[in-house]
């Protein structure tokens, strides 16, 4: 069966949302920012208010002057979070990210409180062949791989694979895990203690997917996941003597046979079921028993879900019936009618 | 012979020292109070095993972690003093805890509007960005104050704290 897809309008927009990163407002007062306190103090001697005295780190006696702060230094939080956005994308067997939409999305948020740069990765990650991750998709590319985010900003992350042939693995509802992680870049974590002169460095994160797996490493990660939404076809064929007898005669009750002369009906139906792809190309051929002889034209005729046509092909045999190519959507019956008469 | 030269080159210097006292005083005027702020933080280490919490000086902090200020004041007169008001506004970028304030001896109270006025926790109201004025919660709190009850002796130190975190 023959699948033709179309890129959607919606990967165009998204293409341009993911060269932009998402400003917000930074997490966390910034690295370097030293931290002042100065209390002060009112009192009497004698009954008679005296100037007010302000506070030093090692003490200060001096009333009436600005005293002098007690001070800290703010250190550098590494922190980031990676989530998948994208649950379930609908894909069928072969598909390919170059030529459809295979997107997956993700966000990246440096929730550190100094500008970092990220290196960003795609892995077809989840263990094979566990509920959920029945399948591996291939060839993934992302976009951007690398980012540079001011505390609490964000960057948008596109994910495009292939996708199988279809399979036992590869078919209706089947999944594939699909898994980004993030890093930063250019860090190591101080582990030596305060340094007097320098900022600390010390890493905040929380443990991300399998590719991460850890706290406090400098990465996290998260998945999206593939689902294939393959068409869903059931055909069926039933045939029917025509309660009519030889002469014609509309028979009501009593048993029908196959008499020479007797008309019988044959119907092929074919289903596609709801929530399934579009079948497209799907061809309905039938071919009458020699015994037999075709009257008339067979039809083709679609019921149910968004409606469509189909039409009988030309130039076939007369007990070779076939329509042409046509789409099915889900929850539509195509039916073909076939009359008949026994030799 | 050099005990006396000693006892007189000491009589000379014990003359030299109270006239640089003398001038000193006159330069720069002492109040009677000494005040010293200190900042602390909490860290929790392994010793043999066993994890010990102890504080240390607060040189670096990480935005989410807490530290502690205390107050120190001494007596360096020789006159008790009273009426003593210690005011501390909150610093920059860090949150007052609820029930942090503490002091032997002293009344807490607190200002939302940087210090014009203060009440007790509880009596003081904000108006949010809805419009509506409410109760004030300690993230609202710009001060805290501290009213020493009594008197300070000559010599004595008292302390007070609070703690903060920072965002």
């Amino acid at each position: 069966m023959k699948h033709t897809f179309l890129k959607t309008l919606l990967s165009a927009a998204i293409l341009g949302a993911m060269t932009n990163a998402a400003f917000a407002a930074p997490i966390g007062t910034p690295a370097g920012d030293v931290i002042n306190n100065t209390a002060s103090i009112s009192y009497s001697v004698g009954g008679t208010p005296q100037t007010a005295i302000k506070s030093s780190p090692t003490g200060n006696t001096t009333p009436g002057t600005a005293g002098t702060p007690t001070s800290f230094v703010v250190d550098k939080k590494i922190d980031l979070l990676v989530t998948g956005n994208t649950t379930d994308k609908a894909v069928q067997p072969e598909q390919t990210g170059a030529t459809s939409d295979t997107e997956l999305s993700y966000t990246l948020t440096n929730e550190g409180n100094s500008t970092e740069n990220f290196a960003i990765s795609v892995t077809d990650a989840g263990t094979l062949g566990t509920v959920g991750d029945e399948f591996n998709a291939s060839n993934c590319t992302i976009a951007p791989a690398t980012a540079s985010l001011a505390s609490g900003d964000s960057v948008a992350i596109i994910v495009e694979c292939d996708i199988p042939v279809s399979g036992t693995n590869v078919a209706n509802g089947k999944k594939s895990l699909v898994d980004v992680l993030a890093e930063v870049t250019g860090v190591t974590q101080d582990t030596d203690g305060d340094d007097v002169n320098a900022i600390d460095v010390v890493f905040a994160d929380g443990a991300g997917t399998s590719t991460d797996g850890a706290i406090r490493n400098a990465k996290h990660s998260a998945t999206s996941n593939y689902i294939i939404n393959a068409a869903g076809l059931t055909v069926k064929k039933t045939q029917a003597v025509s309660a009519m007898d030889a002469s014609g005669t509309p028979i009501t009750t009593g048993d029908l046979y196959h008499i020479p002369g007797a008309t019988v009906v044959y119907t092929i139906t074919v289903v596609n079921a709801p929530g399934a792809a579009t079948a497209t190309g799907v061809v309905l051929t039938d071919t009458v028993p020699t015994t037999m002889t075709v009257v008339g034209t067979p039809t083709i005729a679609i019921t149910g879900g968004n409606g469509g046509a189909a039409t009988m092909a030309s130039g076939e045999g007369v007990n070779a019936v076939a329509t042409n190519g046509f789409d099915l959507d889900a929850d539509e019956t195509a039916t073909l009618t076939i009359t008949a008469t026994v030799n | 012979m050099i005990k006396t030269k000693s006892i007189n080159t000491l009589a000379l210097g014990l003359v030299m020292a109270v006239s640089t006292i003398s001038t000193n005083v006159s330069a720069a005027p002492q109040g009677h109070l000494k005040v010293t702020s200190k900042v602390q933080k909490l860290v929790v280490t392994n010793r043999n095993g066993k994890k010990v919490a102890t504080y240390v000086p607060a040189a670096k902090v990480l935005p989410g972690e807490t530290v502690q200020y205390n107050t120190f004041f001494q007596n360096v007169s020789n006159q008790p003093a009273n009426g003593i008001t210690i005011v501390n506004p909150i610093p920059k970028h860090t949150v007052y805890l609820p029930n942090t304030a503490q002091g032997q001896n002293t009344v807490v109270s607190f200002s939302v509007n940087g210090g014009k006025s203060y009440a007790p926790k509880g009596a003081l109201k904000v108006r949010g960005r809805d419009g509506k004025v409410r109760v004030a919660q300690p993230t609202d709190y710009t001060n805290v104050k501290w009213q020493y009850k009594g008197n300070l002796a000559p010599k004595a130190t008292k302390s007070v704290g609070f703690k903060v975190r920072l965002r």
